[in-house]
């Protein structure tokens, strides 16, 4: 028998309790985790009594985390509002149908788009818009430190360069004009603001304002300190490799005419949507980053602004996000994000091929990371945005930018051509996607894409449910997103969250690029779907909403630094006291809501280590002790002594004793059941069971002798013979250890002395056994 | 009686009557009395929102009131809030409704109509189902601070509850809950009533116009009547009585309360114009006070015009001393309620774009009969646009037909505070004069009082001062029989019963009775030898009547499975075999529902046994002398 010593014990239980430690200490790595949702469409306006927003939209926040922007009606008066985050207190930015607000860093400018421009400063007073006076829209930015009547409260963005009037624009009416992107259409400065034409402006000819000839459609940025307005969007110039600066992009197929920007809106019907009509029907528009570098747009007639491959000329209805930086320094010519083709990888320029094949080959280099054919289908590839009705034309098809620009987040209603399936089945059309783009030089686009999301089935809602509306934060590290669909099957970013029993109204997401971890942000206060009263599921429904796109989280946005996260939702069940939802509200009732981002720290890897044992001067006055049965018959005792002194170790075991007749010493020696099965009637002898002394030792241990001493017990002659019997003999072993003025130790360990014959061969055995007359 | 339930009533009985002499004495404090929102702020959220669409306010005092709220959830759940006197908070989590009703049976008792609990089957027809009703169609009765009866009906059945869109009460013991015309093919609209011990259907037989409204006048009930095209009726007629009285029972020579259609001279109620049709004009909303019941309807919209005939426009007309008289409507219609300064604020009456307003094609949505001051305030809004984002508009008409004031609802003061529209006016109760409340469409508390008189001396009532979570289970609820063992009720396992003290009874316990299957058993002979007994069912049950003469049946009944209610059973005897002992044998189909003793739900009713009843006295004359 092998015994672990008293104190390797102890030193293995420390050794686990430190693995245990490290083990247990850092968790297992996780999804973000989003604080409680608050409701900031609320708030006391004019120092009045505090009430809810009777509906809120496009929720902004700024930079700094200070202020949340968003459209809406408070009090019965309709405009852009803002809160402050810090005193609960809400501010009318304008009134009137002023919408879709950016808001810059620290929360001072606000830019949104109205087509009350000229009446700002009187309707911007917290009542109602009695009578409206509809103008062209334009885009304007309010600068909250001045009171709305005062100078310099609203500055007219879309206007030509050099100017401070708003474009003009030919037969724009009181619908099209000039449109900004909520949320991502203003510098993080509040500088530079990027907008979109809607309809034929004088962007490029201010000179001649009574006859504006620059086509509709056209991305351009205005830099509020030097009032210039610069046209971002350009016909691309293949000789030199650039964008052509004043040279609007204009294409013009029998009566339609194309422009720069992806309008939105249906094939059928090119017009941009008309001003009022955004809340179902998304406006085109452009993102400018928060460092004013780099621009980004849905465009349209990619082959006039891009460079494409040789022969390649898709028809103007073909759409893919382009990109452009514009700071001073680094520009670029307009390049495109992601697209059906990629002239610029060099093994595709070393192919010298012209157009892409059809079907494409996985390997060939000109192929782009989504099956769009651009050549192919002629007129009947839409490219990334698809142009026809259907499921895939839902969502804000603006891409969105990171702070510095280099990261472009984006929908698709295209299948990337990695997935495989359908390949060439579905040129576009297909329920929207989510992607991330990396815009540094190097890159091939497929080696830039990042899929954030990817379809789990064809039809249903919760596989299939197109990716509604997008941010993504200003490190690029984030990109937020609200969708009905509940099933996330791809494995980076792996969906952490508990994925809904069934689809219902649309709830925010976080992709977490870094982690790569997807998170489900919104939740009832207690708990479950976000949900607002509805009738019972009806047969054969998915869904209890009536498969409607719109309910539910829409609109999101970070703040600087990715920790706060603001959007809208029409869900009743976010906040208590959301009391806005109809049937009791009015209208949709939308509120805006902010949630937190709980950043877990880098966490360091414990480096506890158990402490040492004690060190004392004076060592333990303990006895410690080892024993191995040897296969001799005798036992093998190590001994942890304390010091020098004597140590006796004396094995005790229970034998059988005879107490009668001759054969008594020799029975007593007689293992037990030898001794049983001599019938003691026969010689009348009486045979009992006795404790012996059969084994002793002692050591005396001098000064300096050693901590450890090795001692051997073998069983006294009376008793050898049981170590061979079949078991062995098994004993006590007491140990004492005495030494001058110490109190004595004593120890007990079980041991058996077992004496192991050498292995004999079969054939051996057998000739033994022969001999002897027996068996073997 | 507690001390404390007095003092609350002598308050508001000094309230009322200092009330009365304000208005008789002091006019000038009257024209003080401004509206204002008064809305609560639910517990955990920082700012006030809207109740939910109110199905009703009513108030037994001026510091007691109620109202029934299809709720704001989650916020918000549905059920009633409780006024006294100085705030509304939540009495009720149970027993909302989508538009319920309340009816005050006595200080501390009331009844509500409310939604019905889901968990019923659908009605399947082919791949469609047919999801059951359960808006407005069953009651609660509370008493004693808590729900002390529920009554439902499962739905799909010739007898199953309609919704019910008026309810009243004459006292605790004389209810009625009206509403939706009777299930084809039967031809009436479904009333119950309540006698004290039972609720009994007891259906407007004949016509079956939806019951609207109901108000108590004078000892009789009023209810008022939406005709539509469309309605099944037994007789025909251009004009039918759109408001109907209901007899107490006791003023009826009958057990059932007598129906009495309020028509003068069988002309009508002087409402329409010559040529107006009674479909084209909405339901009346009543409102009684000080002696006089008032009626205000509007032009009915669903309906489509006819040619040659007039639409209806907004009409109001009195009942005082037993005679209809129309204050405004054709005769005297609605003029302009706005002064000219604000003539845009008519516009919002206008029907077509091309048309201007004008208040007379205005909805009608509300009128409350303010006490002391022969005028009424009437709600109005526009035939087109949401009711959830308008303001509310009130009018407030004289006897005499005058428009006294017009009012706007968040006021100019509110709105220029950043009080946005709350919706169009929906309910309004005038417990006393310069005392009146408004509940808007979406759910927002508006309150007619003088400055500084906002408040008034806090109810301390008990039973309107908790939160009631509890509503016990009824017919409507599925019946599911349970997957445990039932509970050892053997007593073998039991501690045997102590018979030494007398344990302290609590009121919970005594306040719960199983109510007897069999009621209001009563007997008599038809044409000398047929027995006839008549009885309540509180629940479905078979039922059979045996009759015995000397341990022999002498004559039965089939074994009948008969529903709920007022039932008869008819057995024909031999005069020769007359039977010395009647067996009534009865089997339940369902649980017997638990009522109150203290409303008297379970205190008026005497135990029925089934075993013997004694037979009619009377005689025959046949010639075999007296009967056993």
């Amino acid at each position: 028998m092998r015994r672990i010593p008293v104190d390797a014990r102890r030193a293995a239980f420390t050794l686990c309790g430190v693995v245990a430690l490290l083990f247990a200490a850092p968790g297992v790595a996780d999804g973000d985790v989003f604080g409680p949702i608050s409701l900031v469409s609320e708030g006391a306006v004019g120092g009045g009594a505090p009430q809810q927003a009777e509906y809120a939209h496009d929720a902004a926040v700024s930079g700094d985390g200070r202020y949340v922007a968003f459209d809406g009606s408070v009090g019965g008066v309709t405009g852009v509002w803002r809160r402050d985050l810090a005193t609960g207190a809400i501010e009318q930015v304008a009134g009137g149908d002023a919408e879709l607000p950016s808001i810059s860093e620290n929360g001072r400018y606000v830019s949104f788009t109205t087509n009350e421009g000229k009446s700002l400063a009187a309707i911007t007073d917290d009542r109602p818009d009695q009578a409206p006076k509809p103008e062209a829209a334009n885009v304007y930015v309010r600068n909250m430190s001045e009171s709305p009547g005062e100078e310099g409260a609203f500055v007219v963005a879309s206007a030509p360069s050099g100017s401070t009037q708003p474009l003009s624009y030919s037969g724009a009416g009181t619908t099209l004009g000039s449109a900004a992107a909520g949320r991502s259409a203003i510098s993080a400065d509040g500088n530079e603001v990027a907008f979109v034409t809607t309809a034929v402006s004088d962007l490029t000819d201010p000179e001649a304002p009574l006859k504006p000839t620059t086509p509709a459609l056209q991305v351009a940025v205005r830099n509020l300190q030097t009032q210039e307005t610069i046209l971002v969007s350009g016909e691309y110039e293949p000789a030199t490799g650039t964008t052509a600066t004043g040279k609007p992009v204009l294409a013009v197929v029998g009566s339609e005419t194309f422009g720069a920007v992806y309008p939105g809106n249906a094939r059928g019907f090119r017009a941009p949507p008309a001003y009022g009509e955004w809340a179902t029907n998304p406006p085109p528009g452009a993102s400018i980053s928060a460092d004013g570098s780099t621009v980004a747009w849905m465009g349209e007639d990619i082959g006039r602004q891009a460079p494409m491959l040789a022969h390649e000329s898709p028809s103007p209805l073909y759409t893919e996000p382009l990109w452009r930086r514009i700071v001073p320094g680094s520009q670029t010519p307009t390049m495109r994000v992601t697209g059906g083709s990629d002239p610029a990888d060099p093994a595709c320029a070393a192919s010298g091929e012209g157009v892409v094949s059809t079907p494409p080959p996985p390997s060939d280099p000109c192929q782009g990371p989504f099956v769009v054919n651009p050549e192919g289908l002629g007129s009947q590839s839409f490219g990334i945005w698809p142009v026809q009705e259907g499921a895939g034309a839902f969502g804000d098809f603006v891409p969105r930018l990171s702070a510095d620009g280099y990261e472009v987040a984006f929908l698709s209603g295209a299948l990337p051509v990695a997935l495989g399936e359908n390949f060439g089945n579905h040129l576009s059309g297909e329920p929207s996607d989510l992607y991330v783009a990396d815009m540094h030089p190097g890159l091939t686009r497929d080696q830039a894409l990042t899929p954030l999301t990817e379809l789990a089935g064809a039809e249903s809602v919760a596989d299939a449910e197109p990716i509604s509306e997008f941010d993504i934060s200003p490190d690029g590290r984030q990109v937020a997103f609200t969708t009905r669909r509940t099933q996330f099957p791809l494995g980076s970013p792996a969906y952490v969250s508990a994925p809904a029993a069934e689809p219902g109204m649309s709830e925010l997401f976080d992709a977490d690029l870094q982690d790569a971890t997807l998170t489900r942000v919104t939740h009832g206060y207690e708990g479950g779907p976000s949900e607002q009263p509805h009738a019972p599921k009806r047969f054969g429904e998915e869904d209890a909403y009536g498969n409607q796109h719109s309910v539910g989280a829409q609109s999101p946005a970070f703040s600087a630094d990715g920790t706060l996260l603001a959007f809208s939702s029409t869900a009743s069940n976010l906040v208590l006291g959301d009391g806005n939802t109809p049937p009791a509200g009015s209208l949709d009732g939308s509120d805006a809501f902010l949630v937190a981002r709980k950043v877990q720290g880098a966490l360091p890897t414990p480096q506890y280590v158990s402490s040492p044992p004690e060190a004392g001067t004076e060592p333990v006055w303990q006895l410690g002790v080892t024993a191995l049965s040897r296969s001799d018959g005798g036992v093998l005792l190590y001994v942890e002594v304390p010091g020098a002194g004597a140590l006796r170790a004396a094995a005790q075991s229970a034998v059988l004793v005879s107490s009668a007749g001759a054969s008594r010493a020799r029975r007593a020696a007689a293992p037990r059941g030898h001794a049983s099965r001599t019938p003691a009637r026969k010689d009348r002898s009486r045979v009992t069971v006795v404790s012996r002394t059969v084994a002793t030792a002692s050591r005396v241990i001098p000064v300096g002798g050693g901590e450890l001493v090795a001692l051997v017990l073998r069983l006294g002659k009376r008793y050898a013979t049981l170590a061979s019997r079949q078991g062995g003999l098994s004993a006590t072993v007491s140990l004492a250890f005495t030494a001058a003025g110490q109190p004595a130790l004593r120890r007990s360990i079980d041991v058996t002395f077992l004496r192991i014959h050498p292995a004999r061969s079969s054939h051996e055995g057998r000739t033994a056994a022969r001999r002897h007359g027996g068996r073997p | 009686m507690t001390s404390a339930r007095g003092a609350a009533l002598a308050a508001s009985l000094v309230i009322a009557v200092s009330g009365l002499a304000a208005a008789a004495l002091s006019p000038a404090a009257a024209a003080e009395a401004t509206w204002r929102s008064e809305e609560p702020t639910p517990a955990g959220s920082s700012w006030p929102i809207g109740l939910g669409n109110v199905g009703d306010i009513e108030f037994w005092a001026p510091n007691r009131g109620l109202l029934i709220t299809a709720g704001d959830p989650p916020t918000i759940p549905p059920g009633l809030w409780a006024y006294n006197g100085v705030e509304w908070h939540p009495l009720a989590t149970v027993c909302g409704a989508t538009d319920g009703r309340i009816a005050w049976a006595g200080p501390e008792e009331f009844w509500a109509v409310s939604d019905g609990r889901a968990g019923q089957a659908g009605e399947s027809s082919g791949n469609l189902e047919r999801l059951a009703p359960l808006q407005d169609n069953t009651l609660c009765h509370f008493a004693g601070g808590q729900v002390a009866g529920s009554y439902a009906h499962p739905a799909f059945q010739a007898d199953s509850y309609q919704a019910m869109r008026a309810a009243a009460c004459l006292g605790p013991s004389d209810c009625w809950f009206a509403g939706d015309p009777l299930e084809e093919p039967q031809i009436g609209a479904f009333h119950l009533h309540w006698s004290g011990g039972s609720l009994e259907a007891e259906p407007y037989p004949g016509e079956g116009h939806a019951v609207e409204d109901m108000r108590a006048l004078a000892g009789h009930l009023y209810e008022s009547v939406r005709i539509a095209s469309g309605d099944r009726v037994a007789v025909e007629e251009a004009r039918a009585p759109v408001v109907h009285r209901i007899n107490p029972a006791e003023a009826a020579p009958k057990v059932v309360p007598t129906f009495e259609p309020e028509d003068e001279n069988g002309e009508g109620l002087p409402l329409y114009a010559p040529t107006e049709l009674a479909r084209g004009l909405d339901f009346l909303h009543l409102s009684a006070a000080d002696g006089a019941l008032w009626g205000a309807a509007s032009r009915k919209y669903s309906e489509p015009e006819e040619a040659g005939h007039k639409p209806g426009q907004v009409t109001v007309a009195i009942r005082e001393g037993g005679t209809w008289t129309q204050v405004v409507g054709p005769e005297h219609p609605l003029g302009p309620i706005f002064p000219p300064e604000q003539s845009k604020e008519e516009e919002q009456f206008k029907l077509g774009a091309q048309e201007k307003g004008e208040a007379k094609n205005a909805v009608v949505t509300a009128v409350a009969a303010e006490p002391g001051t022969n005028s009424a305030w009437i709600g109005l809004k526009g035939a087109h646009g949401s009711a959830a984002t308008a303001r509310a508009v009130l009018v407030r008409v004289s006897s005499e037909g005058h428009v006294l004031e017009e009012q706007t609802l968040p006021s100019s003061r509110e709105q220029e505070e950043g009080v946005g529209p709350k919706g169009a006016a929906a309910k309004i109760a005038c417990p006393a004069p310069n005392d009146c409340w408004l509940a808007t469409a979406q759910g927002w508390l508006f309150h007619l009082a003088p400055e500084g008189e906002r408040t008034l001396p806090k109810d301390q009532d008990p039973n309107f001062a908790g939160l009631i979570t509890f509503r016990p289970a009824d017919q409507g609820l599925p019946q599911v029989p349970p997957d445990a063992p039932p509970s050892d009720d053997s007593g073998l396992v039991e501690e045997p019963p102590n018979y030494g003290t007398f344990a302290e009874s609590h009121a919970s316990v005594e306040s719960k009775v199983t109510l007897p299957l069999l009621s209001h058993l009563r007997s008599r002979l038809v044409n000398g030898s047929t027995l006839e007994l008549r009885f309540h069912l509180a629940v479905k049950a078979r039922v059979r009547l045996i009759a015995e003469r000397r341990r022999q049946v002498v004559a039965a009944t089939p074994m009948h499975t008969l529903k709920a209610g007022g039932r008869k059973l008819l057995l024909r005897l031999n005069p020769r075999r007359w039977p010395t002992k009647l067996n009534l044998q009865t089997h339940a189909l369902a649980p017997l529902p638990l009522v109150s003793q203290v409303t008297g739900e379970g205190s008026n009713v005497s135990t029925e046994t089934t075993g013997l009843f004694v037979l009619p006295r009377t005689r025959l004359s046949s010639g075999l002398g007296l009967l056993p």
